[in-house]
């Protein structure tokens, strides 16, 4: 069953029961009674599957705390297995705090990867990494990459499998800040968004969905074959160039969420990874530009 | 990896991105203990250079790199 097949009310009320979403292979149990959150579970997972069992890797609730502040400024908690991890944020970051919550979970519990601060998208079998600090242009990349067909694995955490190297895909909305949210908005005219919420400590965000096809496929692991750090420059060419292996292993180390706590296995996972890869840094300013250049990557099979 | 190595420290956990000589001095001595003299012979025949102390001076320095890395140690 798939979540756009519930009732407005059936969807609260299965909320406060406990929402049991299949987001990649993690089955993620929401609980909340925020109509902001429910909206955007609506808008933005409609494709995702429900789960039926009891199990959940992640039960969260998102809820507005009944202490004196409300009274002032009403605040919202993310709860993960009844602790909060972060500081209340305004209520009407509700959503945003929840996605944003959902990537912690993943990326404080979910060792048996090399996770990457990093967006993956595939397409015809080969899987682009985009690993880059924030402010890069990554997730407007991702969101515009999608839009023009490529599949999202993910667009904050690149899930790479130690047993084998493999990619796992865990689409989610993906993440849009300040200028990406109008320029994705005039690129992909189709594209479906989450409403625009401001003042949050990324700036202005909003969230876009996922192509329905990243969600159905979102059991297909993909391999990596290239990767790259892209870099927004306004009125930049568009300009790719090599990156060595040892280089870009750097880089993505310092991208990784756990590569400091895997130790020694996440340094041969990552080494393995690279050298399997071509490695490039990327400057544009053009999207369209941007997606005829990944279109045209060399094949790993050729490079 | 091409003139750059990367390689992993287990103690500290620590990776560190390395030049060419310096990668080459621990491939050298990966497979055995070596003092001063014998790493720089090898890296002399290795470039195809004639001994010279400047460069001596400089393989002494990267040396000194490693131990501070504790990617080396020395007895």
């Amino acid at each position: 069953m798939k979540l756009a097949e519930l009732s407005d009310s059936l969807l609260y009320q299965k909320l406060h029961e406990g929402l049991p979403l299949q987001t990649g292979s993690f089955v993620v149990k929401i609980k909340s009674s925020i109509p902001s959150v429910a909206r955007g579970l609506a808008l933005l997972y409609a494709d995702y599957p429900l789960c039926s069992g009891e199990f959940a890797d992640f039960h969260v609730t998102i809820f507005r705390p009944l202490n004196w502040r409300r009274y002032f400024k009403s605040q919202v908690v993310f709860s993960f297995e009844g602790m909060s991890p972060f500081s209340p944020l305004p209520y009407s970051q509700a959503f945003p705090m929840m996605e944003w919550g959902l990537n912690w979970c993943i990326t404080h519990h979910a060792h048996s990867y090399l996770s990457i601060h990093a967006a993956v998208l595939e397409k015809n079998g080969n899987a682009v990494i985009l690993a880059a600090p924030p402010g890069s242009g990554k997730s407007t990349l991702c969101a515009a990459l999608m839009a023009r067909g490529w599949r999202l694995l993910s667009d904050e955490i690149t899930l790479v499998r130690l047993s084998d190297g493999l990619i796992e895909p865990v689409p989610r909305p993906v993440s849009l800040k300040n200028n990406s949210i109008s320029i994705i908005q005039q690129f992909a005219t189709d594209a479906i968004m989450s409403p625009v919420v401001r003042d949050t400590v990324k700036g202005t965000v909003a969230h876009m969905k996922p192509s329905s096809e990243s969600v159905h496929r979102a059991q297909e692991l993909a391999r990596a074959a290239w990767i790259i750090f892209p870099k927004y420059v306004e009125r930049s060419e568009t300009i790719l160039n090599c990156v060595s292996p040892a280089r870009a292993m750097m880089n993505v180390a310092e991208n990784s969420f756990n590569y400091g706590l895997l130790g020694q296995r996440g340094f041969s996972a990552l080494g393995r990874m690279v050298q399997s890869c071509q490695s490039y840094e990327f400057q544009y300013s053009s999207l369209d530009q941007a997606i005829k250049t990944f279109d045209q990557l060399p094949s790993p099979s050729l490079s | 990896m091409n003139e750059e190595y990367v390689v992993y420290e287990p103690i500290s956990g620590s990776t560190h991105l390395l030049g060419e000589v310096a990668g080459q001095i621990l491939l050298f001595l990966e497979y055995s203990p070596a003092n001063v003299r014998r790493i720089t012979a090898a890296l002399f025949t290795q470039w195809e250079q004639a001994p010279s102390s400047e460069v001596e001076r400089s393989i002494e320095n990267v040396l000194e790199e490693l131990r501070a890395m504790h990617l080396i140690e020395c007895v």
